[in-house]
């Protein structure tokens, strides 16, 4: 119920922080899937020497701790010891989205892999055979494979949404500047206003829930028109 | 002879008012008059000023039991010299000759108290401040108390905020936190029980090392942070009702000032330590207690621009929560706990640690 009453009650502070969350994970899942993809597609497509070492490398850091990104991302940016400080990036929404990146495009990418080591054989060579070109065959099969990037897509978002120790580290959780939901629900929860908390947690349970269908919905309509 | 029954009744009273100054005085003097050229210790926490007087510029708060020499007296105020060589006006009443403080503190207790037995229950939620954790002090404090009641304390540590409502919700059984105000408020509300003061320490307003806005010139926290707001110096809050928090809010408002939302004016909404780092990454002015500041001052690039403000005194309190509120809470461990830190026994554990060769707390159980 409160989570409604805070939805339109229009309060300035709140929407900046949800704006601010999305605007951070959108913007980070973006680059991450410009980065993540064509290096997913290049390392499923061709055989190399350490090839089983790279995918193990980009499936721990698919699961590597937030906090850690966070960690050092935070050490490679302070003033007092980083080899970035003189950027001044700490605290700011940037390092934020620096973090962020380095937490969704290993997702993506591993993801990718996944997607693409799933299509069927028979398709690439079929395009092959058909004369496709080495840049043909790739966006064959991505297309084929755009069910897993996309699950790829909404996994990355869905984890960078519901981070709280990166962006809390790097970020600052300062209002109006770096604040965002899961740093506020942190905070509120530090203050004992529980309440607020979870109307938090409600709201970016519903934001999630919106954005996910977004995302699907799209899937589905271009599905449907191949 | 009307008048003469008058004139008596004032001379009475005179010979009255003049007894009374006459005792209270002799009462403040503790017995020993304090000479020039004597050892002196001060009684309490005591304002050491550049100039006698009450405006005169607080350049320290000395801790109990300081040995100052003395080296004149002007008016009500004597002009003392540190063991460091600085040279200041202290306040006359506050101080105690050293030998007379001395023989007090070895007088032998007439009658050494029995120790009161606890049917202490096995397990305590404590919940208390982030200062508490991050200066180490309870991780010398709780292994003590556990050992002797037989107690496995939890030690929960949150900002003084979440802590009273932990207490409020009966999630804690016992509280230690640092916001007079709040505190009196758990207590008049009936959810807390047994308050008792056990130690304090003070805040300073740090700042970049250069302190760019001049804040150490002033003579005010006040007027610190009021002309840190008129230069639109960066300056970190911890921004989480915290009682730093709270102390902070209430020096903003001496002069109106509203700095929410202001680009200047960034609220981390985080630990001590953390807002501590913060500042020093952002080259920030911030408010900090002086037990987090000592444990972390050699890790962050600010120093001190401000101390000494009387306002900046921070006394921590003891509170158990109310078991007719909640009859599962467990009050007689929370009990043995109040009766330990406030006993010699914990008070001197509290004098005695120390960080960087400094004081963190200073013990104040009546």
């Amino acid at each position: 119920m409160q989570a409604v009453q805070l939805l339109v009650s229009f309060d300035p502070e709140l929407y900046g922080i949800i704006f601010l969350s999305i605007r951070v994970s959108t913007a980070a899942v973006l680059i991450s899937f410009i980065i993540g993809v064509p290096i997913g597609v290049l390392i499923a497509m061709n055989r190399f020497p350490g090839k089983v070492l790279l995918v193990n490398v980009v499936n721990t850091f698919m699961g590597v701790p937030p906090v850690v990104i966070g960690l050092t991302v935070y050490v490679l940016l302070s003033n007092q010891m980083g080899l970035f400080g003189d950027l001044r990036l700490l605290f700011t929404p940037t390092a934020m989205l620096i973090a962020q990146v380095l937490l969704a495009a290993p997702i993506i990418t591993g993801l990718t892999i996944v997607a693409v080591q799933g299509v069927d054989k028979h398709i690439r060579h079929t395009a092959v055979s058909l004369g496709a070109t080495p840049g043909q065959l790739a966006w064959t099969i991505v297309r084929e494979a755009r069910y897993g990037i996309g699950a790829s897509v909404i996994v990355a978002f869905g984890r960078l949404m519901a981070e709280v120790g990166a962006v809390m580290m790097v970020g600052g959780n300062i209002r109006f500047q770096t604040r965002v939901m899961t740093t506020a629900i942190a905070l509120h929860k530090g203050m004992g206003e529980f309440q607020n908390a979870l109307a938090l947690g409600m709201i970016l349970l519903l934001i999630s829930f919106i954005i996910n269908s977004g995302v699907d919905f799209l899937r589905r309509g271009r599905g449907l028109e191949s | 002879m009307k008048k003469g029954a008058e004139r008596k009744k004032i001379l009475f009273l005179a010979t009255v008012l003049l007894m009374i100054v006459f005792t209270a005085s002799m009462v403040f003097s503790e017995g020993a008059p304090v000479n020039i050229g004597d050892t002196a210790k001060t009684t309490t926490a005591l304002n050491f000023r550049e100039a006698a007087g009450m405006t005169g510029k607080i350049a320290k708060v000395l801790v109990r039991n300081t040995e100052v020499t003395v080296l004149n007296k002007v008016g009500g105020w004597y002009q003392v010299k540190l063991s460091d060589g600085k040279v200041g006006y202290v306040y006359a009443k506050y101080l105690m000759l050293a030998q007379a403080a001395a023989k007090a503190e070895n007088q032998p207790a007439v009658q050494p108290a029995a120790e009161p037995v606890f049917k202490a229950e096995p397990t305590m939620v404590l919940a208390t401040t982030t200062s508490t954790r991050d200066t180490g002090l309870l991780d010398v404090l709780m292994p003590a108390f556990d050992k002797k009641y037989g107690v496995t304390t939890k030690v929960v540590s949150v900002g003084t905020g979440e802590a009273i409502e932990m207490g409020k919700r009966g999630d804690a059984d016992v509280i230690l936190v640092h916001a007079r105000k709040s505190e009196d408020e758990f207590v008049a509300s009936g959810f807390g029980v047994n308050r008792k003061d056990v130690m304090y320490n003070f805040f300073f307003l740090v700042g970049p090392k250069d302190d760019p806005v001049g804040v150490a010139d002033l003579k005010t926290v006040q007027e610190a942070m009021a002309k840190v707001a008129s230069s639109k110096a960066k300056f970190v809050s911890r921004g989480d009702q915290s009682g730093t928090h709270k102390k902070e809010l209430a020096i903003w408002s001496t002069y109106g000032i509203k700095p929410q939302g202001e680009a200047w004016y960034m609220e981390s909404g985080q630990g001590m330590g953390d807002t501590l780092m913060m500042a020093g990454e952002m080259g920030a002015y911030t408010l900090v207690d002086s037990g987090t500041w000592f444990a972390f001052q050699d890790k962050v690039n600010l120093k001190v621009v401000l101390q000494g403000d009387p306002i900046l005194f921070n006394p921590y309190g003891v509170i158990a929560v109310n078991p007719e509120k909640y009859p599962n809470i467990h009050h007689n461990a929370a009990n043995a706990f109040i009766y330990f830190i406030t006993s010699d026994e914990g008070q001197k554990m509290i004098a005695d640690y120390k960080k960087n060769g400094q004081q963190l707390f200073m013990p104040d159980a009546k």
